[in-house]
């Protein structure tokens, strides 16, 4: 009975053992990997579309909660082999003005998870520490609950001082109701300066969007094999390489980045001379 | 191991198990419902329709109207390939339905860059002038289709603000094209019923051109059929940008207050509006294997559905127009109220 107990401490620590061998082996082709596509042209910005969320945990008969909170993780993952390869910002899609029209319930859930990740994302993972990320909410916070606001302004105002990354998350944000926001802007603050001048600038819709100062996206996005926009970014997408990705966003590994990555730089090239990040 | 996610791939289209029609559509507009394989026998009495259409659910037929209609990932479904009915006039097979495109899911507007004439040429060995030939005739072609296929708006990218900066030999020969393209198709447009309009910042055009060009769009202003809008020297950002300035004019005059202005005000300023309801493209098919959206019609194209086609422009043929359209056919449109 003890050698039968022995062989079962063994068999588990063998198993251990082997699964950190093969770790490391994954870990170490991932940063062979990254040191390949750091060779060529690095996107400085990323877009992405983060879909598919619900499809994976229907097909995984696992709640559709559970598969937002696969989505988060996946994205932390994301950003953390972006962020090694060189990336300078990260966008992302999180919650669209739009999607307010779902079940009341699946709004809730979701602003719960929205409001625990946002707050876990800035108080305990190493990423936004090591990076040096500043988190920046886009969207209007004004149709947000409570909570979900004062995490997004706490998240904020704790990454401020961060200068070396940017993630943006896009929450209760559609481009169009962006672009109008941006106008409502101008027009302050142009009737505190100079009240007749009707003539405005694309150097001043870009300044009053969300996305501010931040370069137009080199990439965008989209995962789950749709090819649409769905209201994001339009004004700054203007010049972006799209690229559509059959995997759900929860499925979404290094390997479908890699794919993106070397697909964006096939086609570095051909790109308008303007749109090519200096690195 | 029941407890493993599935992989994407492993699990293709669950819905294939249960194949059987449940509702059919004459082309006439009748209507039958069956749970049975033959469920044109219940239509073979009430029409002489030529053609027949299978949707899976019941929602799907209660909005006749394209745009509307939302049914599953392929509209046909059938165990049973050949489908034979007791009138002789309604003999028609499901696999040949399934070559076919659906009209009633047709999109209402397409958009087109027509990208790639001068790569064409240029591997062909001839000169970009040639290339530019050819993409008129591709042109012409597809606007024939896009009349005969019952699509009601045909967008084309034609010049864009960034292609003056093209060598000037090449440009006026564009202008040439266009000159020349307009003069012969006229008469065409005039029989086809083809209402035709440009947008773009036109006063960039050299003279003869625009007053031509405000020629064709006074002789054609009135026509029923397909609205073909040419976009030449056009920028999606300087559309929205034109738009913001004149609701910019209107708020300091103080007509409307900054605080009211909505996403539909912009839409009704912006150049696309003399479509009126139809002005956002359902599909948008770009040519020439790019993967970008070149500054054009940036605003409306939030909900578009996009094509990519590897093939260069003058290569634009009926059977890619065909796989573009069937491509648009199968997808599920949400408009955003699931993301």
């Amino acid at each position: 009975m003890a050698m039968g107990k022995h062989f079962y401490y063994a068999y588990f620590l063998i198993k251990r053992l082997l699964a950190q061998l093969l770790a490391s082996i994954a870990a170490v082709f991932t940063r062979l990997g990254l040191k390949v596509l750091a060779s060529g042209p690095v996107p400085a910005h990323i877009a992405i579309i983060m879909d598919g969320n619900r499809r994976f945990a229907s097909r995984s008969r696992i709640d559709k909660r559970s598969g937002h909170v696969l989505g988060y993780e996946r994205l932390i993952q994301t950003l953390d082999s972006c962020l090694k390869l060189g990336v300078k910002i990260v966008t992302v899609y999180a919650f669209s003005i739009e999607n307010f029209q779902r079940s009341p319930a699946e709004v809730s859930d979701l602003m719960e998870l929205l409001q625990d990740k946002l707050d876990h994302l800035v108080s305990k993972e190493q990423l936004v520490r090591s990076y040096d990320v500043q988190v920046r909410i886009l969207g209007d916070l004004s149709l947000l609950p409570k909570g979900v606001r004062e995490s997004a302004e706490r998240a904020m105002l704790a990454t401020n001082n961060n200068k070396s990354t940017v993630l943006n998350v896009c929450i209760a944000y559609t481009s169009t109701h962006e672009i109008v926001q941006a106008i409502q802007k101008i027009m302050d603050e142009r009737t505190q300066d100079q009240p007749h001048d009707k003539f405005i600038t694309k150097e001043e819709i870009d300044r009053n969007l969300y996305t501010g100062l931040c370069p137009p996206p080199d990439i965008l996005l989209r995962t789950s094999g749709e090819t649409r926009l769905s209201n994001y970014l339009l004004w700054q997408c203007s010049n972006s390489y799209m690229c559509f990705c059959n995997a759900l966003w929860p499925e979404f590994s290094f390997w479908h980045l890699s794919w993106m990555i070397l697909k964006y730089q096939r086609a570095y090239p051909f790109l308008p001379r303007q749109q090519r990040p200096s690195f | 191991m029941s407890k493993f996610p599935k992989k994407f791939w492993q699990d293709k289209s669950p819905d294939k198990k249960n194949q059987k029609r449940l509702h059919c559509v004459a082309s006439d507009g009748n209507v039958g419902y069956s749970t049975s394989n033959a469920p044109a026998d219940s239509l073979s009495s009430t029409s002489e329709a030529s053609r027949l259409w299978f949707v899976q659910n019941e929602s799907s037929l209660q909005h006749a109207d394209a745009m509307s209609l939302e049914v599953g990932r392929r509209v046909v479904y059938s165990s049973n390939p050949e489908v034979t009915c007791a009138s002789e006039s309604i003999t028609h097979s499901c696999a040949q339905i399934e070559r076919e495109l659906n009209p009633m899911l047709m999109p209402r507007h397409v958009a087109i860059i027509m990208d790639g004439n001068s790569r064409w040429a240029e591997k062909r060995g001839l000169e970009p002038s040639s290339g530019h030939e050819a993409g008129l005739q591709a042109l012409k072609n597809v606007v024939g289709l896009s009349r005969r296929w019952g699509i009601q708006v045909l967008t084309v990218f034609a010049l864009s603000t960034e292609n003056w900066l093209r060598p000037k030999m090449e440009l006026d020969f564009l202008m040439n094209l266009i000159e020349r393209g307009l003069q012969d198709e006229l008469s065409n447009f005039q029989k086809e019923k083809i209402c035709i309009r440009f947008i773009g910042n036109l006063s960039m055009l050299p003279e003869s051109l625009q007053s031509l060009i405000a020629f064709v769009e006074r002789s054609t202003w009135y026509n029923e059929g397909l609205k073909l809008i040419v976009a030449l020297s056009y920028s999606g950002r300087q559309d929205i940008l034109q738009a913001c300035q004149l609701l910019v004019a209107q708020a300091i005059d103080g007509l409307i207050k900054p605080e009211d202005i909505t996403e539909s005000m912009i839409d009704d300023k912006l150049l696309t509006t003399l479509v009126g309801e139809m002005r956002n493209p359902d599909l948008l098919i770009r040519t020439s294997g790019e993967r970008r959206l070149s500054n054009f019609l940036l605003w409306q194209m939030a909900y578009t559905e996009f094509y990519f086609v590897d093939a260069f422009w003058p290569d634009f043929g009926e059977l890619d127009y065909k796989k573009a359209l069937l491509s648009f056919q199968s997808r599920k449109r949400r408009y955003g109220s699931r993301l």
